[in-house]
C-alpha cells in the first residue's frame, strides 16, 4: 500500500515537473535565442592573408576576442583581437601548419587549425610588396614595347599567382559559406531529446537495481 | 558556465574532479531510491536550461537553474548535473571532457550553499518569507557560480576582479530570471505539490 502511494505520488510530481520540462523546451525550440554555447573557429585562406572568423554556433559573432596563432611547436607567432563582426585576418610568417586559438573570456575557448597544404598560395609575407615591384615594370614594358612581348615577360609562375587570386577571389562567397554553415552544427532537436532520453535511460537502470534489490527481499 | 577544454591548468582540473568524485559519492549516498525520477527530471532540465540563451555584450549567457535543482535535490544535486554536464559536452561541445569536474563544482557548490541558506525559510508558510527566499536562492545561485567561474580562470591568469566583474555583469540579467523563476516553482510546488518540498512531511509553522 504504502508503495502503491509513493508510486502515485511520484506519478504526480513527475507530471509537474514533465510539464515545466516541456515548457522549457518548448522555449528553447520556439525562441530566436536558442544558440549553443560553444565558440567555433574557422579559418580560410586568400591570397597571402588569413582569414579568421569567431562566432558561437548560434551565429552571433565573438567580438574583440584575443586571437593567438601558434606554430606546431607551440610557439606564439603573432597575436590580435577580432573586430565587431568577428573577424581577424592576419599574414602567416611561415608556411607551417598554423593553430589559432581564440579566447572569448570567461573560460570561453575555440581552436583551429590551418594545414600547411592549405597556405601553398602564400608567399612570405614580404614577398607580397615584391609581387607588386615586380609587376609594375610588367605595366611599363607592356606600354614601351610590344604587347606580345609583354606576354612572354609574364612567366608562369606570375599566371599562376593571378589565377590563384581571382580564383580565390570568386570562392571567398562559398568560404564563408561552408565557415558558416560549420559554425552551425552540433546542435539539433535530436541531439537534445537524445540526450533527454540518456538521462531516462540512467534513471531506468537505476530503478531496475533497486527493484532487483528490493525483490530479493 | 562551460570553462572550454584547455583553458584551466592541470592542478584546478584535479581539484575540481576530486571534488566532484566526493561530492556525487555523497549525493548517490544520501540519493533516497525513490528520488531517482526527480533527480533525473531535474538533470534533464539543467541539460534542456543550458540551451536557453540570453544573448549579452561579447557573449552569451544561459539558464542555469542551480538555484532550484539544489533546493529539491540538495546533495543529489551533485550527480544530476554531472550527467547533465557529461552530455551537453559529448553531445553540443560545451565545455570540454576534461573541464568536467570543475564545471560540475561550479555549478552544485553555489546550489548546495543556497540549499542550506535557503532550505528553512523556504518551507516557511509565510508566503512572503518563503518568496523572498526562493528569489535570493535563484539570484544568488547564479551569482555565486559566476563567481566560481572567476576563481576558477584565476589560475590561468586572467585578473580575477577583471573577470568576475565581467562574468557578474553578464549574468545579471539570468539572475534576475533565475530569481522569479525559483520564486514561481516555489510558490507552485507549494500550492501543488508542497510534499515534494518536504512542507508536508516537516511543517514549520512560522505564525
Amino acid at each position: 500500500m504504502h508503495r502503491l502511494n509513493l508510486c502515485k505520488k511520484y506519478t504526480r510530481i513527475s507530471k509537474v515537473i514533465a510539464f515545466f520540462l516541456l515548457t522549457v523546451l518548448y522555449l528553447t525550440m520556439t525562441a530566436p535565442w536558442v544558440l549553443a554555447h560553444k565558440v567555433l573557429l574557422t579559418a580560410y585562406v586568400e591570397g597571402d592573408t588569413v582569414f579568421v572568423e569567431g562566432g558561437f554556433s548560434d551565429g552571433t559573432s565573438c567580438k574583440n576576442a584575443g586571437i593567438e596563432v601558434f606554430d606546431p611547436s607551440g610557439k606564439k607567432l603573432l597575436e590580435g583581437k577580432t573586430n565587431e563582426n568577428g573577424e581577424f585576418s592576419f599574414k602567416p610568417p611561415q608556411k607551417t601548419d598554423l593553430k589559432l586559438v581564440l579566447n572569448a573570456g570567461m573560460g570561453h575557448r575555440g581552436e583551429y587549425t590551418v594545414p600547411a597544404d592549405e597556405l601553398q598560395g602564400v608567399v612570405v609575407s614580404n614577398q607580397a610588396t615584391t609581387t607588386e615591384a615586380m609587376s609594375a615594370p610588367t605595366v611599363e614594358t607592356r606600354k614601351t614595347q610590344g604587347i606580345s612581348e609583354a606576354i612572354a615577360q609574364i612567366d608562369l609562375k606570375e599566371i599562376e599567382s593571378i589565377v590563384d587570386r581571382v580564383i580565390q577571389k570568386r570562392l571567398r562567397p562559398l568560404a564563408k559559406l561552408v565557415a558558416e554553415s560549420q559554425r552551425k552544427t552540433g546542435f539539433s532537436p535530436t541531439e537534445i531529446f537524445g540526450g533527454i532520453g540518456y538521462i531516462f535511460g540512467l534513471m531506468g537502470v537505476a530503478m531496475y537495481f533497486r527493484y532487483r534489490k528490493g525483490s530479493k527481499f | 558556465m562551460h570553462i572550454s577544454e584547455g583553458v584551466l591548468s592541470a592542478p584546478v582540473l584535479l581539484t575540481g574532479a576530486a571534488i566532484t568524485v566526493a561530492g556525487c559519492a555523497v549525493g548517490l549516498k544520501k540519493m533516497d531510491y525513490d528520488r531517482i525520477p526527480q533527480v533525473a527530471i531535474l538533470s534533464s532540465a539543467f541539460f534542456v536550461a543550458s540551451l536557453v540563451h540570453v544573448p549579452i555584450g561579447p557573449s552569451s549567457v544561459h539558464l542555469l537553474l542551480n538555484g532550484i535543482i539544489g533546493l529539491l535535490l540538495g546533495w543529489a544535486a551533485f550527480p544530476a548535473i554531472l550527467v547533465a554536464l557529461t552530455l551537453q559536452s559529448i553531445l553540443f561541445q560545451f565545455g570540454g571532457i576534461t573541464a568536467l569536474g570543475v564545471n560540475t563544482v561550479n555549478v552544485v557548490v553555489p546550489a548546495l550553499v543556497c540549499f542550506y541558506m535557503f532550505n528553512y525559510a523556504i518551507r516557511r508558510e509565510n508566503t512572503f518569507i518563503s518568496l523572498g527566499s526562493a528569489f535570493a536562492c535563484g539570484f544568488l545561485a547564479v551569482f555565486l557560480t559566476s563567481i566560481m567561474v572567476g576563481i576558477s580562470l584565476v589560475f590561468t591568469g586572467e585578473a580575477f576582479m577583471e573577470v568576475s566583474k565581467l562574468v557578474v555583469i553578464a549574468h545579471f540579467p539570468v539572475m534576475m530570471i533565475e530569481g522569479f523563476m525559483t520564486a514561481f516553482c516555489v510558490v507552485f510546488l507549494k500550492k501543488v505539490k508542497p510534499e515534494i518540498l518536504g512542507v508536508a512531511h516537516a511543517p514549520i509553522k512560522s505564525m
